[in-house]
């Protein structure tokens, strides 16, 4: 034991190093996807605040572009509304739905665990589990929520499974990325049933409480066929450009405490 | 150079620009020149190791959380302060010790090797220890290789701009 403890004390440095790396370790394990709803939120208010201030001036610098984007979103949106008027387009999907606009103050996509912050937090109501669309198509789910900043799981990030379907033949997919490049994704478990097309829309299913159904996610660029699976992999381009992100709006579901305890009732039966 | 109020400056200055670079200022194909580490790779080896690693270990922690990223930098940090004497254990001059090589002033070959490798083992643990996945290497192979390419033209550009007249 003596001897032990000489050891330990000749080699301080590399016990202080041991100390050290452990920590860093607790860390890095609690910062795994899966816990960081345990985590404090002090660290996500820090990182908040800091990529608020840096915001602050970077916006200044991008008003021409977003007014652009925005406007480009206005006109997109009259016309929607015209079109619904003269071929009864099923808004019913979002019927349930309330929506928040936030700016993003911070945007990941260089890691394979990308994620976001927004500029509200649980004081504009965000909380976990909502869906954080762009102007284009769909950007990921809220993770965790500090009062005035909420933690952005980005659907670039290896954890991704949503579910979506193709817009002309509605069959059932998973959306996921592929790691690699921010501008592919892929779709899978789509089954040789469908009458897949390049070019053609990948839309949210619905199936979830976090996404109104029918929000475009990307086009299709590649299409592969799986024969041992007898499903399709699918490559997308998605319509949202993940590298410039300036504009969001968070979607809540007002019944989805509703709806997620009839289906835990249905899982516990 | 030793830690001092200046050094601590010069460290705040490159953390700030890792954090800032990180986060907002990416070059195209996602690609992150990792320099944060160089204020703790030039510092000579005969100063205390346990503040050269309790400063590791603030810089990486830094790192994490303004990247959103805890405990990827600090571990990587950590690992290459510590690990930064057994590459001068082999490769240093027979009639020298440890204690008197200043990394800067090596010599240029062994200096470009000496970065080369530590800012290699920087970027390879960031991608590793934030993937938690063996598959990244085949995936950003490349990407790691240029990333580390540009890191290193960084800090020779950096170290012959601010260390060459020392």
């Amino acid at each position: 034991m003596i001897k032990l403890i000489k050891f330990l004390m000749e080699r301080k440095s590399f016990m202080l190093f041991l100390l050290l790396e452990f920590i860093g370790f607790i860390l890095l394990i609690n910062n795994n996807l899966y816990l960081r709803y345990k985590q404090n939120d002090l660290f996500t208010e820090i990182s908040g605040h800091y990529n608020d201030n840096i915001h602050f001036v970077k916006k200044y610098f991008d008003l021409e572009q977003i007014n652009r984007k925005l406007l480009l979103e206005n006109s997109k949106l009259k016309n929607s509304i015209i079109d619904s008027i003269k071929l009864n387009y099923d808004y019913s999907g979002w019927k349930d739905y309330e929506v928040t606009p936030v700016y993003i103050i911070s945007n990941q996509y260089q890691f394979t665990n990308n994620y976001l912050i927004l500029n509200k937090g649980s004081q504009d109501g965000i909380q976990p589990n909502m869906g954080v669309i762009g102007t284009q198509g769909i950007i990921g789910t809220t993770l965790k929520i500090s009062p005035h900043y909420s933690l952005v799981l980005s659907i670039l990030n290896n954890k991704t499974s949503i579910s979506v379907k193709t817009k002309q033949t509605n069959h059932y997919g998973f959306l996921k990325w592929n790691e690699k490049n921010p501008h592919k994704m892929e779709v899978t478990d789509i089954p040789f049933e469908a009458k897949v097309k390049l070019n053609d829309t990948i839309v949210t299913s619905g199936n979830s409480t976090i996404f109104p159904k029918n929000i475009p996610v990307g086009i299709i660029t590649k299409i592969e066929r799986l024969k041992g699976n007898k499903i399709y992999k699918i490559i997308i381009k998605p319509v949202e450009d993940l590298t410039d992100l300036e504009v969001a709006y968070v979607v809540r579901n007002k019944y989805q405490n509703e709806l997620l305890k009839l289906k835990d009732s249905i899982d516990e039966n | 150079m030793k830690i001092n109020l200046k050094f601590i400056l010069i460290l705040i200055i490159f953390i700030a620009l890792q954090i800032v670079w990180l986060n907002h200022i990416q070059l195209p194909g996602r690609f992150i020149p990792v320099i944060y580490t160089f204020p703790l790779l030039i510092l000579p080896l005969n100063k205390n190791e346990n503040v050269q690693l309790l400063l590791a270990f603030l810089v990486g922690l830094s790192l994490d959380i303004f990247s959103n990223t805890l405990g990827v930098f600090t571990v990587t940090t950590v690992f290459i302060t510590y690990f930064r004497k057994v590459f001068f254990l082999y490769f240093k001059n027979k009639n020298k010790s440890l204690e008197d090589i200043t990394p800067h002033k090596i010599d240029f070959g062994l200096k470009m090797l000496y970065y080369g490798i530590f800012s290699f083992i920087t970027i390879f643990m960031i991608y590793f220890l934030e993937s938690f996945q063996i598959s990244f290497i085949y995936h950003h192979f490349i990407h790691i290789f240029i990333n580390v390419i540009i890191s290193i033209l960084i800090i020779l550009f950096i170290d012959y701009l601010f260390l060459s007249t020392e």
